[in-house]
């Protein structure tokens, strides 16, 4: 019985990449890998010696982006700094605080946790509460979607960061490009790439996204070779996920036509810059707290009202 | 394959769960996957420490981790 060897040496391989036809073996996987991060770093045009804040989850796409930061910071001249949002989910955020401990710890990286219930008084656990008994006006992941984006730019412009990375990978960025298809969101698309939040608002931290050419099986095994123990809980709100439907499906045509998410990732980048382009796009200010919003009272505010009414 | 057909055992983990499958004799991890259903573009499998290829033999008595990719980013 022989085993599959990596095609670039005589090692045993541990990811067969179905597009390229590549076998890899851990050392080959992880050049291949952190070529992807180089290659979305490299579009982002690095400031020296910037200050890097990473938005992370304890999860393994966190995980595995704060290794290969770790790993490049000095080709880069990067500062970083790991941050992790609490959201307030009984038995799910536990570990993945443990996870993140440890691993800002083994690399070396300035850790922080700040939580929901310190920034804006509730727990998502009684929030989600709040929004059950007052109809379900609010999904789970639409409230932590809007007060974890608020938080972490926040935070990050507090903590003087030229730069907010999150773990957002291919796979994130296709159900994001086909969701904004199927609303006809077309001034979303333009503005989803490697690099946002430029020029959009002052008080906007740039976003960038280091593993946007990652598909979501490579940073899982990524994470398991550098050490990442998955905790074994699963959100208990993700049943009510729209995203969830969408990518089963996306993943069945990436199984049937390996390189699917691949093309559809070029197809977005190829009709972004044709689509409307971030100047014609105009932030305010939020009348209420001060932070950018597209509407008069943004929506972080606009939901702490309806969760306080 | 069905109990009576030649075959091989392999243990499954998977989160909380384990459970024991007979897959044919030369089945790979891609057929184990398929065979319970997953798309191997979602699993991740391990065998002990060593993260396993999905185009890699499965052996009697096999012990596979797996690993949902979905699992909480």
């Amino acid at each position: 019985m022989r085993m599959p060897q990596c095609s670039f040496c005589s090692e045993r391989s541990v990811i067969y990449i179905r597009d390229k036809g590549w076998h890899l073996c851990p050392e080959h996987f992880r050049e291949y890998y952190l070529n992807k991060v180089r290659r979305a770093l490299n579009l982002v045009k690095l400031k020296k010696g910037a200050f890097m804040v990473l938005g992370l989850s304890g999860g393994k796409d966190s995980f595995a982006m704060l290794s290969a930061l770790a790993k490049l910071k000095g080709e880069y001249g990067l500062e970083l700094m790991a941050l992790m949002i609490d959201e307030g989910i009984s038995g799910y955020v536990e570990p993945r605080l443990r996870v993140f401990k440890e691993a800002s710890e083994a690399f070396e990286i300035p850790s922080e946790i700040v939580s929901f219930r310190d920034h804006f008084g509730y727990r998502l656990d009684e929030m989600v509460r709040i929004s059950m008994s007052k109809g379900f006006t609010y999904k789970p992941c639409t409230i932590c979607g809007v007060f974890k984006r608020y938080l972490l730019n926040r935070l990050a412009r507090e903590y003087r960061a030229d730069y907010l990375a999150t773990g957002h990978n291919m796979d994130d960025e296709v159900q994001v490009f086909l969701m904004n298809l199927l609303k006809g969101n077309l001034a979303n698309i333009s503005r989803d790439w490697v690099v946002s939040g430029v020029r959009l608002h002052e008080k906007f931290v740039v976003r960038v996204k280091p593993l946007y050419y990652c598909e979501e099986k490579e940073d899982l095994v990524y994470a398991l070779l550098e050490g990442f123990k998955p905790p074994e809980v699963e959100c208990p709100y993700l049943l009510y996920s729209f995203r969830g439907g969408l990518r089963r499906m996306i993943n069945a045509l990436e199984y049937l036509r390996p390189g699917t998410k691949r093309r559809m990732l070029a197809l977005k980048d190829a009709l972004r810059p044709n689509l409307m382009p971030e100047e014609g796009v105009s932030i305010g200010t939020c009348k209420e707290c001060g932070e950018p919003s597209s509407d008069e009272v943004c929506k972080t505010c606009q939901l702490l009202n309806w969760l306080r009414s | 394959v069905g109990c009576d057909e030649p075959g091989i055992t392999v243990k499954v983990l998977m989160g909380n769960r384990k459970f024991e499958v007979k897959v044919r004799e030369g089945a790979v991890l891609e057929d184990l996957l398929k065979a319970l259903k997953l798309n191997p573009v979602e699993i991740v499998g391990m065998r002990g420490n060593e993260v396993v290829p999905d185009d890699e033999p499965l052996r009697e008595g096999d012990i596979i981790r797996l690993f949902w990719t979905v699992a909480g980013g």
